[in-house]
Order: C-alpha cells, then structure tokens, then sequence
C-alpha cells in the first residue's frame, strides 16, 4: 500500500516537473506590463504613454482591414499572457475579439475586468444612429462610426484613457506614465498646430478654441494687438503651422472615399465627403453605383479619391480615368511605412494636401 | 542772528519737503504701473474666460441644436409609422446614420440590451437535382429521389453570458425530413466555464465532438454543400454529437505555440458507427490540436483525434468502436489583399475499427482532401476528392470528386453551385451517381464569430 502510494507521488511529481521543464516561459516573470492591443495606432500610442515600464504587442499588423482581423488561436496565446488588452470598440472587433478573449483563458482582460481596455470612452463620435438600423443599409455600426482615431483629438482621448488605465493597474510608475502622456500629447499638438503655437498658447487651450471654432479668430485678434503696440514685432505674431496649416488652403475641398473610415478626419479639417466607391458600407462597387459616383464626381469638379491600400485600387483607377481625379492611397494604421500614430496621420496630412494643391 | 537761524531753519524745512514730495512722486509711478499691469491682466484673464465660456456655450448650442434634430427626426418617424399603418404601407427608415451626430447613444437603452442574448437566425436553402439518395437503409441507398428544392435547415441561436463564471450557446434547428415534413432539434446546447485556473475550460451540454475539423461545421458553415463521404459514414448526416462533458486544457510548451487538448465524455447514441439511442454507455472522444503560425500570412493546423465507445452490433459481449483521426489545415491569406485572395487546404484521414458480433473487427478507412481558392472580394472555387470504406465493411468503397463556386452576397448571405460525382459500391449494389446542389444560406440577427 505504501509502495502504491509512494508510486503515485513519484508520478505526481514527474508530470509537475514535466510542465514546468516545458514551460520555461512560466519561471521567467518580467516585471513589464504586457500589452496587447487589437490596432497597430493603439500599440503606438500605448509605447509611447507606457514607455520602459510596458512591453506591447498588436494582433493586426496594420496591413489588414481592421474589421476582417481574423481569429488565429496564435492572437488568443498574445492575449493568454496579457496584463492589458486594448480595443477600439464600438464594436469594430466584433468579428474576433469575443473568439480571442474566450479563446485565451485569461480571466485578467475579458470585458468588465480591470485589463480590459475599450479607449472609445469619451471620444467624439459621429454618426451614431439615431432611428433603426438594419442591415439593408450595409454593414453599419449601431454604436456610430468606430474610425474615430483618424481625428487627432480623438487621439489625445485615447492616450489620456490609456494613462490612466496604467496608473491604475501600475501605480508605482504613475509619475512616469503622466510625464511620458504629457509628452505624446504636445507631440501631437505640436504636429497639429504647430511647435510655437503649442508651446504658446498650449495644447488644451488650443484644442478647445479649434472644436468652438475660434481658433482663427483669436490668432487674428492677438496678432493684431501685438501689432498694435508694436508694429515692428512681426517674430512676435503666432501663426498656424502642423497639419492644420497643411490643410486650411483647402478648407471645405470636396473628396470621394472608398469606405467611411475618413468622416472623422474631414470632420476634424473641414474637408467634404462627397460619395464613397462602395454603395453602402461593407458593400463592394458595382457598375451601377461606380457610374452615378462619376457622374457627381464631374458635376462637382471632384479632384481627389481617398482610400486605403487593402481595397481594391482597380475601381478608384477607373473612376479617376473618367474624371481626371488622383487617387491617394494611404494607410489608415501604422504599418512599416508609418512607423508611429503622428506618422501615420503625418502621412495622410503630408500626401492629402499634395494632392489637393 | 535770530533772523539768520528763522532762515536756515525754512531751509531745512523746505529741503526735507522738496525730498518727501519727490520720494511720494516716485512711489506714486510705481504702483501706477503696478495697477495698470494688474489691470492687463486681469483684461487678459477675462478675455480668456470669455473666449472659453464661449466655446462652451457653442458646443452645448450644437449639443442642444442636435438633440433637437434627433427628437424632431423620431416625431417625424413615428408620425410616418402611424401614417403608414393607416395606409398599410411600410414606413421609410429616416435619419437611420445621420452624418456629423456627435451625440451618446441612451446607456439606459444599452444596459436593457445586454441582458438580451445575441439572437440570430440562419436559412439553408437547397436545391438538389441529378440521382439524390432516397434514404439510409442498406435497400434505399441507390434508389434516387426526384429533383427537389427545400429549406433544408433553419437554425436559430442564442448566445451570451449567464453571469461572471461562463457562457452558453443555444442552438436550435428545424430540419426538413425526407416525408417533407419539418423536426424540431437542439443542434447543440451548452454552458462553457470561461473563468477555470490553469488554463482550463469546460463545457456541459449538448454539442458536436471535437473530433477533427469537419465534424464541428455546423451546415451554413462548412465550405461546401454538403459534408465529406467519410464523416457522413462514419458518423452519419447528424455528426457526432451528443450530451455529456467536456474539458480541455492550453498546454504549455517552451515554443509558445497553442497546443489545446480537449477531453470529451458523451453519450454514445451516434447511430452510425456507436450504438444508437438504445445504448446505456458512454463514448470518449480526445483531441489534440497544434496551431503554428508561419507568417502573418500562412498558418498550419495539425490535430489528432480519439474516439471510442461501445457500439449495437450486438446483444452480447461489450463490442466496441475505436475512431482515430489526423486532421491538417493550411491557409494563406494575404495581409494587404486578404479581403479579395485567399487558400485554405483542409485534409482528414480516419480510421475506424468496428466490433462486429461473430466477425470480429472490421477495420476501414476514409479520407477527404478539400481546396479552396478565392480569387475575388465575393467568389471562390473549390474542389473535394473524398474517399470511404464503410464501417461494417471494409470491402465496400465509394470515391467522391466535387467541385464547385461561393458567391458571397454579403457578409450576411451566399450562393454555392457544386457539383458531385460518386462511385464504387455500397450495401445495395454499384454507385454510379452524379448530383449537384445549388445553395443558398441567409443571416439575421447577431450570430457569433467562427472559429479560425
């Protein structure tokens, strides 16, 4: 009897020394938090709030269509390990996040626990229904339009969400994650309006005179009073420059777009979406519809089509053929050309604006 | 000397007053431009406030000015609602996706909606022409019925957490019988813990085994009409699929890569190759699954499989039916043009060893190799070689060769033309049949994302 159950102890102990010899991984603890994040932008943005203290991971690589991410049982061991889980939201995952999360096995990140992280809170939306939706009308989000990073506002949201999660879930290194914040955010200002504007006036004040729509007026008067006392002080007066300079000669510029992931950008630099190539969202172009957006295109003098680089080109080429119109392919993501989330929206600045001129 | 002392004391005085008086002066232009720059500021501060007060009461006025819209859009609409009902016309849908709303949806509306499960509802449509197999039973094998167009399935699920420790799924079908008429059937039913320790999760109900890959597609989801020979031999129309327990485990592994292994407890009523609904014992069913991403664009799946449990072939003794299975999966999808191109080859291989009362045991083979290739946004061709022994006999074989094209309306709905052609020879004599099968499957609701 004994013997018996010296045998089964023996065996107990060999299965047990089995795993951990299997697992290494399991010993070797790192005291960074692990990050896993369903976009390439939110990986960016939390690198550069969590800095040293967070090691990050993304699941799309930024190349992909971020609805069509696709549920490999590699993403859910990403996600087995994660401190955090960040997501869009507003229902953008739908189609893998729940497969993911469940698939993982980690009680730490699933939906209402402290590691999950949906950064859509806060934000400014747009399009968000407001009567019945159905699916007659394509593939639309009942929660409104999930594109919202595309706004840099919105990124400023996101990083601050990000914030303060960490601290939350870090709070030893809070100091470091509102100083690496503070830092992104007048990146990103800056880029925005400019480096002496923001360092002038600050990113805060700016950004609320830009969504009430005073900004240009309380240049213009400021400048005008310096001017004033000193007429000679012309190094003294401010002026816009970033993406906003970039983009103000074509203030209300009209532009067709394959799919409605830009409304968030043009809502931000009063630029005019004035048809998309798919008929309904998630909807693919069909001769019909490719025509009548000709046909606007040339009534309206539309010069410029915006897409992203994982549809199809073909259909923009053949509308730009019959109109004279450039088509500009930039990604929406950071991938290996854009390497952070001021980049890639630098991109779309940069290539948008030389296209308009 | 008097006068003298009278006029140098006025001196002295009218000196230190001169002195006070210029000292005053001075003071006084100090805190005059001491006011004015408070002044300035204080000009500059309320400036500051007004221009921020401003901005806020701008925003709130578009805040209100939408609200506005909002509530004079759900008037119009139910006036339109109840228009229409007086004229029995469908009403418009209005200011369904308004452009430029920045407002909340109600999170009273939201939170009511969470306690709802996840509903949809799935219709298979087939039609059937060329020889189609009457029936099951040895005789009606290779009678052939006449062409036919039916709903073949309609199936309704249900899903979404019950509280902090798990989920369950819900699925319902209605089937077409072959009379015509239409059987209600719990497909699958079950509770999955999601919250076990060491990385273990369970499930308890009624669901299909997780015996390879495709005996757990469910009809609207297999990537073809209709499933391979040697699964529908050797596990019958319905799958193996029944009540009991299951449990399975992410095993840890020093290259990381997901290794799951899954243990399953059933009742062994597959009519097939188990013993049917008259059996009073169990089926073991075990599945290892190894997942190897090669790139972000090619991925290898590599599963072995393990049933086993008493069959009917008898009334006495404890014959047994022992399933094994090696499934392989490969797909290439690329990032950038992964919407419009993609390849999945999907293989099984199965062996079967069936106790036979007075035979002995039987032992048979089958295998199906499966290839599928989209080539645009919504189409894909796709060829099957299948090939069976049956169960109770080894020497008799039937071979498979499919082919076929899925047109994807939508994410929502698709159309599949496949045509099939099968020989070799079954209980009733030689197969030579050809078939084809026009599909159609159409989506309501919110159903659940697919497994990988």
């Amino acid at each position: 009897m004994n013997t018996f159950k010296f045998s089964r102890i023996l065996l107990f102990c060999c299965i047990l020394s089995i795993l951990f010899i299997v697992d290494p991984c399991c010993c070797m603890a790192s005291n960074k938090l692990n990050i896993v994040t369903t976009t390439t932008n939110l990986a960016s943005i939390a690198e550069a709030v969590g800095g040293d203290h967070v090691s990050v991971t993304s699941i799309g690589s930024g190349d992909e269509d971020p609805h069509f991410i696709q549920a490999k049982p590699s993403f859910m061991m990403k996600a087995k390990k994660a401190d955090l889980w960040i997501c869009i939201g507003m229902e953008l995952e739908i189609g893998y996040e729940g497969l993911i999360l469940q698939g993982s096995r980690n009680p730490r990140i699933q939906i209402n626990a402290p590691g999950h992280l949906d950064v859509s809170e806060g934000i400014l939306k747009l399009e968000v229904p407001t009567g019945k939706i159905d699916r007659s009308m394509g593939d639309v989000h009942p929660l409104g339009n999930p594109h919202y990073w595309l706004d840099p506002y919105n990124g400023r949201v996101i990083a601050t969400n990000i914030c303060r999660r960490l601290k939350q879930l870090d709070p030893a290194h809070a100091a470091d994650y509102d100083r690496n914040l503070a830092a992104f955010l007048l990146k990103l200002d800056s880029a925005m309006f400019g480096e002496k504007l923001a360092g002038a006036i600050g990113g805060e004040r700016l950004w609320q005179m830009q969504i009430g729509g005073r900004l240009d007026k309380f240049i213009e008067d400021n400048n005008q009073k310096v001017l004033q006392i000193d007429p000679n002080a012309k190094g003294k007066v401010l002026s816009f420059d970033g993406w906003l300079s970039k983009l103000k000669p074509f203030e209300h510029a009209q532009i067709v777009i394959y799919h409605r992931s830009w409304p968030y950008f043009f809502h931000r630099f009063n630029l005019e979406d004035v048809g998309e190539l798919e008929p309904k969202p998630g909807i693919p172009p069909g001769p019909a519809h490719i025509l009548e957006v000709i046909n606007t295109m040339k009534s309206q003098n539309v010069k410029v089509i915006l897409m992203e680089p994982f549809y199809n080109k073909l259909d923009a080429d053949a509308v730009a053929r019959k109109t004279g119109a450039k088509v500009v392919v930039v990604p929406n993501s950071v991938d290996n050309q854009v390497k952070d989330y001021i980049a890639m929206l630098d991109n779309v600045v940069t290539k948008l604006s030389d296209a308009l001129k | 000397m008097l006068i003298y002392k009278f006029k140098y004391s006025l001196f002295i005085i009218f000196f230190f007053t001169c002195i006070s008086f210029a000292g005053q002066k001075n003071t006084d232009t100090n805190d005059l431009k001491l006011l004015q720059q408070q002044v300035s500021q204080l000009q500059q501060q309320m400036k500051e406030e007004n221009e921020r007060h401003s901005t806020e009461i701008k925003m709130l006025r578009e805040e209100i000015e939408l609200l506005k819209q909002n509530q004079e859009a759900a008037a119009k609409k139910s006036g339109q609602q109840a228009a229409a009902i007086e004229s029995n016309m469908p009403p418009t849908p209005i200011g369904a996706y308004t452009a430029g709303a920045q407002n909340k949806v109600s999170p009273l509306g939201s939170a009511y909606q969470g306690f709802n499960p996840d509903i949809s509802a799935i219709g298979d449509f087939i039609f059937q022409g060329g020889q189609i197999p009457k029936g099951e039973t040895p005789d009606s094998l290779n009678a052939t019925n006449k062409s036919r167009a039916k709903l073949r399935e309609v199936e309704f699920g249900f899903s979404n957490p019950v509280d902090p420790y798990g989920r369950t799924d819900l699925i319902l079908s209605i089937e077409r019988e072959d009379d015509g008429s239409y059987r209600p059937d719990i497909e699958e039913g079950y509770f999955t813990y999601t919250d076990l320790p060491y990385d273990l999760q369970a499930r308890v109900g009624k669901f299909y085994s997780v015996f390879g890959k495709a005996n757990l597609f469910h009809t609207h989801a297999m990537p073809w009409a209709d499933r391979p020979l040697p699964i529908r031999t050797f596990f019958g129309d319905e799958g193996l699929n029944d009540g009991g327990v299951e449990i399975s485990w992410l095993v840890p592994n020093p290259w990381d890569s997901y290794l799951e292994l899954t243990q399953s407890v059933q009742n062994n009523g597959n009519e097939a190759d188990f013993a049917g609904s008259n059996a009073n014992g169990l089926m073991y069913v075990t599945h290892l699954k190894n997942f190897f991403e090669l790139s972000n664009t090619y991925t290898a799946e590599l599963g072995g499989s393990f049933a086993t449990g008493t069959n009917g072939s008898g009334n006495s003794g404890n014959p047994k039916t022992n399933v094994e299975g090696l499934d392989f999966t490969y797909k290439w999808r690329p990032e950038k043009e992964g919407l419009y191109k993609s390849v999945t080859w999907m293989s099984e291989l199965l062996f079967n060893q069936k106790d036979e009362c007075g035979e002995g045991t039987v032992n048979s083979y089958g295998w199906y190799s499966s290839l599928e290739y989209q080539f645009a946004r919504r189409w894909s061709v796709f060829g099957r070689c299948d090939y069976t022994q049956y169960p109770d006999s080894s020497r008799l074989q039937e071979n498979s060769y499919s082919a076929g094209l899925t047109f994807r309306q939508s994410e929502f709905m698709f159309w599949r033309l496949q045509f099939e052609h099968t020989t070799g020879e079954n209980y009733a004599g030689d197969v030579d049949r050809n078939q084809i099968f026009l599909q159609a499957d159409f989506l309501i609701g919110q159903h659940p994302a697919h497994r990988y």
